[in-house]
């Protein structure tokens, strides 16, 4: 569970770029945040996983704070960031022990994630070359498998499908559903109004870093009156804002 | 072109934009550079005085324009290899409809510009003494502007031509950290060798009585060294040239000299420079070893300040210009120092001096002491191992703080590495001590005061990197090269310094300068791990997506 408590921030002073945010993302659900490019999607997910310190307000993962108990908090969550830089001068395979041995991973337990996850993502075979060789896409799958290695019981995404190849991707939103249906979280950004309308059980909309909306896709369609898509009741309601 | 050279100054220029405060920022910046200007001009006046005395002024303007030769040759090796061959932005430029050699010249441009910064330090402050103190009139600044523009075209495209020669014939290689390591280090050996040919003759010096001669006989050090260095004498002549016309000739020369090399270099280079660096858009290492699946022993478990510190040590060492600039040169530094003294022991042996005699006046000396501790501080301030701690690791630098690791317990694991490699100073400048002096309590005590010196230092460096992260950069050189972060590192070492030497000379009894040294030092560690441990988020705060 996370719970983001009248969180505000500002890069400058006088002007923030996330104001008064309130958000409770509860257990058993994949809880999507929407907005436009620059709206506070990624700001919300750098305070929710410790890259910015919060101005004001608190967030608490599975009750525990991100600002007083960072450390406790981090092991609670599984990051996958929207730009996949990740350490590039590793192998994949020494990138994976290195999160396995900060997350007190098992060998066992470790070896049995890494082979069935690589095999499906079908990057087994590149786990001796450097990140750095790695496409985009090969390096959000490796992101993702180092998440999924340690199991936490919230998973963080921000952006997580972009570059994906479709067959990660199908695998990714399943892993997501699977996920939140064993009583776990998982909480992602997204500009793709699409992949939020498939697979989301609920979704907040964010527009200049206030959230203006919270409530399920069909809530959503409601309060912009219309029976169309969700991107129609996106553009409808940010034009009226 | 004009526009490609202006897209590629403004891109490696422009530095990222940080949640700060700019105005302090940069007014620190001024303090810093003002600082160091200050001092760069307190040791020229003294240099050119000394040599003044003895009627070789001259040889202040060949031997600082000598030293700023070579020293151009051995940073354009890493320079051009990142710029031209290495930088992020070479897929994007590959990809437009342009000819090599606009691209080259524009990259050329870029490195001769970069390189004029160094040149105002090293170079603009000394020659502007040297013209005041010899009262130099209006023509000599004209032509110390002139020189200072042209005199970096010669050394980078000669080391230019060179790597672009190496990287065409090693375009076949894929594993490019072998080629970036060969082709350094031949070049270093090459220039090594050009340089001990082109160096002082052995047999001038090999006696005190025959040095004295030398250097005696009015400016005759000054003429060999140019008469030594053909392609540099134009330059030489100048500025001590009293002669207008005469200077206004070499002038023209040295741009001549200058323009053809530059036209011939990038014509050269844009010949071969694409297959080059086609090479190295498929750079990394590609593993021969394909995993089909994995088996227990690829999995091993290990303790995280291992993990932590493995992980900091593969990404220097996987990166050459870090490996050569964090790890293999502090060492080489050693070694330079070590022949040096070596090289001087020997030579005060052949004329009969007895160097532990001669010593044991000094040694207990606190200001002799305190300048055993200032240099092995010289040696700390050139390892670059913790200055670029954080920034190393680039745009994922971040991902760090996501880790469920202490962030103070990060900031100790952090300075390990810089930490290790110092140790080998400290043991070697106590080494030199004990050599002197015979004294084993006060090389003990000399070596534990580095130690603590060198643990201090590191956090420094890196607080100041915490403090003003650069990791935004395009290439492992722009990092080195471009990262004020180093002038802030110099400034710490240098009032570091004043205070190791500034009590070495108001307290005379070593012992108790030794208990002094030992006591602010251990209450300034308090306070910063006390600040450190408190304030972590806050030192971290500025490291962000």
């Amino acid at each position: 569970m996370i719970e983001i408590k009248n969180v505000s921030e500002s890069y400058v002073k006088g002007t923030k770029v996330i104001d008064n945010m309130n958000l409770t993302i509860e257990d058993g659900r994949v809880f999507g945040i929407i907005g436009q490019n620059g709206a506070g999607k990624t700001t919300t997910i750098d305070m929710i996983t410790g890259i910015l310190n919060i101005d004001e307000g608190d967030i608490l993962i599975d009750g525990i704070s991100i600002s007083k108990e960072p450390v406790e908090a981090k092991k609670r969550f599984g990051f996958v960031p929207d730009t996949p830089e990740i350490f590039e001068k590793l192998t994949g395979l020494e990138y994976l022990n290195f999160i396995g041995d900060v997350y007190d991973v098992e060998p066992g337990e470790r070896l049995e994630k890494i082979n069935t996850l690589a095999t499906e993502f079908e990057i087994v075979s590149n786990l001796n070359d450097r990140i750095q060789t790695y496409s985009h896409g090969m390096k959000q799958k490796l992101l993702i498998i180092s998440v999924l290695m340690h199991q936490p019981k919230n998973w963080i995404l921000d952006e997580p499908l972009t570059g994906l190849d479709p067959k990660a991707s199908y695998i990714l939103k399943q892993l997501m559903k699977k996920h939140a249906e064993e009583g776990n979280t998982v909480f992602f950004s997204t500009h793709v109004l699409d992949v939020a309308e498939k697979i989301c059980d609920k979704i907040a909309v964010i527009d200049k870093g206030k959230v203006i909306f919270t409530g399920t896709v069909e809530e959503f369609k409601e309060k912009a009156k219309t029976n169309s898509s969700l991107e129609e009741s996106f553009l409808k309601i940010i034009d009226e804002e | 072109m004009s526009t490609l050279t202006s897209v590629i100054l403004k891109n490696d220029r422009r530095r990222e934009l940080i949640k700060t405060n700019k105005l302090l920022s940069r007014l620190s910046l001024v303090i810093v550079f003002l600082s160091f200007a200050a001092i760069m001009v307190l040791f020229s006046r003294a240099a050119i005085l000394s040599l003044n005395e003895i009627g070789e002024s001259y040889a202040f303007v060949n031997m600082l324009l000598l030293m700023n030769f070579f020293l151009l040759f051995t940073e354009n090796i890493f320079q051009s290899l990142n710029v031209l061959y290495f930088s992020k932005d070479l897929k994007m430029f590959l990809r437009l409809p342009l000819k090599p050699i606009h691209l080259v010249h524009s990259k050329m441009v870029s490195m001769i510009f970069s390189e004029y910064q160094i040149e105002l330090l090293m170079l603009a402050i000394p020659m502007a003494v040297y013209g005041i103190i010899s009262k130099a009139g209006f023509l000599f600044y004209i032509e110390m502007i002139a020189i200072l523009a042209i005199l970096p075209i010669i050394p980078i495209v000669i080391t230019t031509t060179l790597i672009a020669v190496i990287m065409r014939l090693t375009s076949f290689i894929k594993n490019k950290s072998k080629v970036i390591y060969t082709t350094i280090f031949l070049l270093m050996i090459l220039f090594s060798f050009y340089a001990a040919d082109r160096g002082l003759d052995e047999n001038q010096f090999s006696s005190l009585s025959n040095m004295q001669s030398t250097v005696l006989e009015g400016n005759e050090l000054a003429s060999m060294l140019a008469d030594r260095f053909i392609l540099l004498k134009p330059i030489m002549n100048i500025l001590t040239n009293g002669n207008v016309k005469d200077g206004l000739i070499n002038l023209a020369w040295y741009m001549v000299e200058s323009v053809v090399i530059y036209g011939l270099g990038i014509f050269l280079i844009s010949k071969i420079y694409l297959k080059g660096a086609l090479g190295t858009i498929l750079s990394g290492k590609k593993s021969k070893k394909r995993i089909e699946k994995l088996s227990l022993k690829d999995v091993k478990k290990r303790n995280v300040s291992i993990a932590y510190l493995m992980r900091e040590f593969r990404t220097i060492a996987r990166s050459p210009l870090f490996f050569v600039q964090c790890m293999i040169m502090p060492v080489i530094q050693l070694v330079l120092v070590l022949l040096s003294v070596v090289a001087g022991f020997h030579f005060l042996g052949k004329n009969g001096i007895d160097i532990v005699q001669a010593f044991s006046l000094f040694a207990e000396n606190s200001f002799i002491y305190a300048i055993f501790i200032a240099v092995q501080l010289i040696l700390f301030m050139l390892n670059f191992t913790s200055i670029i701690a954080v920034s190393k690791d680039a745009r994922s630098a971040v991902m760090l703080k996501t880790l469920p690791i202490a962030l103070a317990k990060q900031f100790q694991m952090k300075i390990i590495l810089g930490f290790a490699v110092n140790l080998l100073t400290s043991a070697m400048m106590s080494g030199i001590y004990y050599y002197c002096t015979r004294k084993v309590f006060l090389t003990f005590i000399l070596f534990l005061l580095g130690v603590l010196f060198n643990l201090l230092g590191e956090k420094m460096k890196l607080i100041i990197d915490l403090k003003n992260p650069q990791t935004k950069w395009d290439t492992e050189f722009v990092l080195m090269k471009q990262n004020t972060n180093v002038l802030y590192e110099l400034f710490y070492s240098l009032i570091a310094t004043a205070l190791i030497v500034g009590l070495g000379v108001v307290i005379k009894n070593i012992r108790i300068y030794m208990i002094t040294l030992a006591m602010i030092i251990l209450i300034i560690h308090f306070v910063l791990n006390h600040y450190v441990n408190q304030n972590a988020k806050k030192i971290f705060q500025h490291l962000i997506s």
